[in-house]
């Protein structure tokens, strides 16, 4: 019997280093946390994923998710960073959880190129009890979100928010102030150009929407074209070569008449994408200046 | 008696919660698959199981790497892992369905019927089996061995694919009905009429397009020939043009029926497959 009993206690010594090896939660990010750091994030979202499977415990199955979204934000893989955050139930979480839930959903969904859903999830934060900390972050990327949705108004009032929390010292609260100020003047606000308008001014003339989107040369390049096929067409007719006039003159014309429609159309979009990233550059660094040390 | 229950005991404190851990990682992967986490499924797989487990257990495994593979359309080697599994496993018919629908895929038809030929199967999976192996038939363009398996699918007490039963069916007259387009016919209309070989080819835009644009610069060399004389450069420019298109339009007209032909081929050998794929999807999920 003694024995038996030295046995089962063997069992149970056995099975105790099991579960405890199975189920603590004592330093159960220490894992992934690491493999994260070494930058192994496939490895780490997996860890991630089985402490999320495997835990009976609500906050450490939010933990493991906030962090797994962290590795795919790493990896530049944002839209699956959005998905996982998703995943989280936040009805059942407390404040302190939800603000990074809600922060860390619309930074992904910011970098993922939805300011819409990203101002969306900041709106969602409002009601909850935030330090100065959280509130300084939560403009900063608002202030970019409602930049990207060229809300200009309400991005000024996030940026000078912003800058009042970071930038204790009066000179250089004064001096971003203004740098703001003059960003967000009128005249310095990027122009959306109108397709429609660019298309039109080149059905008019020919080279007329390259002008209109800045591209002087360009312009002038396809005015000459269209002149001397057209004069080329007209010459021809005059000399009585009518079948050619029609085919190499006016038909080639017709061609890159057409052909120039879509042209402008390409080119405005492309300009205005240019003025807002400048823009939008220009602004960020303003807005990294409020962190930066003296 | 005392040692041997001694080392009994001990070997079972080890096994027996190992055996739980590989039946909890499982239900891990199982889980990975449910998050559409294939790609992450298949790496945990090849990362941390390469040791040698009992038969369930590499059936599943092998199973879970099939089908993570099938879903991110990996299709060679889903096919492989899918053949792993052996017959003791409840997902065998399964795996050997999708591993031979994966062939078919790929093309490699002989491969794909002779996985369906080796299935011991009766009843639903038979007709199933019939069914695959009609689809199969029908890939190969081979009409007599269609006519074979589908007169032995048996829809009268089987109506889990009467639909696709007919698709098949009116794909397989569709087939026969086909005339493949001759690249010599195409070729020589387009020397007599240029474009008419593209809309004997069924490109009618391409063809009008075509004929206007070789009709004009031929209109224009043969205006300046009258005009200009033979040897004046713009007789030359244009007649080298219309020359050139003239001779090219034939070209393109060789391709362009040629092309026509693996379109169709293309296109139906699409419809087959999706309808190949409809009921092993309704039976096995």
């Amino acid at each position: 019997m003694q024995w038996i009993k030295k046995y089962c206690l063997t069992c149970i010594f056995l099975s105790a280093i099991f579960l405890t090896n199975g189920f603590s939660q004592e330093g159960i990010f220490d894992v992934p946390d690491s493999l994260t750091a070494a930058g192994q994030y496939r490895d780490a979202r997996i860890e991630l994923e089985k402490i999320f499977f495997f835990s009976n415990n609500q906050q450490v199955k939010t933990l493991a998710l906030i962090r797994k979204a962290a590795c795919f934000k790493a990896e530049h893989h944002f839209q699956e960073a959005c998905e996982t955050l998703n995943r989280i139930f936040p009805a059942h979480q407390p404040d302190s959880l939800l603000f990074e839930i809600k922060y860390e959903k619309a930074l992904a969904c910011y970098l993922n190129e939805d300011p819409g859903q990203a101002t969306v999830e900041l709106l969602s934060l409002q009601n909850l009890p935030v330090n100065n900390e959280q509130t300084a972050r939560m403009t900063f990327l608002a202030a970019l979100s409602y930049a990207g949705l060229q809300n200009w108004e309400e991005s000024k009032k996030a940026a000078s928010r912003f800058i009042t929390l970071t930038v204790s010292e009066p000179q250089k609260l004064e001096r971003i102030h203004s740098q703001i100020d003059s960003l967000f003047a009128e005249k310095n606000l990027p122009v959306i150009l109108s397709e429609k308008k660019a298309k039109n001014l080149s059905s008019i003339i020919p080279g007329g929407g390259q002008f209109y989107a800045g591209k002087i040369g360009e312009g002038l390049f396809s005015l000459g074209l269209h002149a001397a096929l057209a004069w080329f067409g007209i010459s021809e007719f005059l000399d009585k070569f009518y079948v050619t006039g029609y085919t190499a003159g006016f038909g080639l014309l017709q061609r890159l008449y057409t052909g120039n429609l879509q042209r402008v159309q390409d080119l405005v979009k492309e300009a205005n994408k240019n003025r807002i990233e400048n823009f939008l550059e220009a602004y960020i660094a303003v807005l990294t200046s409020a962190t930066e040390q003296p | 008696m005392k040692r041997l229950f001694s080392i009994a005991m001990v070997v079972f404190s080890f096994q027996a919660p190992a055996q739980y851990t590989v039946s909890r990682e499982l239900d891990f992967i199982q889980h990975l698959i449910n998050q559409e986490a294939y790609r992450d499924a298949i790496y945990y797989i090849n990362r941390d199981f390469q040791h040698i487990y009992p038969l369930p257990v590499r059936d599943s495994l092998n199973y879970f790497r099939g089908w993570s593979q099938y879903a991110i359309k990996d299709l060679g080697p889903s096919a492989a892992s899918l053949l792993q599994v052996s017959s003791d496993s409840p997902l065998f018919f399964k795996s050997r369905f999708f591993a031979a629908y994966n062939y078919s895929h790929l093309g490699k038809l002989r491969l794909s019927e002779s996985i369906l030929q080796n299935l011991s199967t009766e009843g639903r999976l038979s007709n199933l089996r019939n069914f695959q192996l009609s689809g199969i038939a029908l890939l190969a363009r081979d009409t007599e061995k269609f006519n074979a398996c589908f007169g032995r699918i048996e829809t009268v007490s089987d109506f889990s694919f009467v639909t696709e039963k007919k698709q098949l069916e009116q794909y397989h007259l569709e087939i026969l009905n086909y005339r493949k387009k001759s690249m010599a016919v195409g070729a020589f209309m387009s020397a007599l009429i240029p474009g008419s070989g593209k809309i004997y080819a069924g490109k009618t835009g391409e063809g009008i397009s075509a004929f206007l644009l070789v009709a004009a610069t031929g209109a224009a060399a043969w205006e300046n020939y009258r005009k200009l004389g033979a040897s004046h450069a713009r007789t030359l420019l244009f007649g080298s043009l219309f020359a050139v298109l003239y001779v090219g339009n034939i070209y393109g007209t060789i391709f362009t029926v040629k092309l026509a032909n693996q379109e169709f081929n293309h296109a139906m050998d699409q419809k087959i497959l999706f309808n190949m794929h409809i009921p092993l999807r309704n039976l096995f999920n």
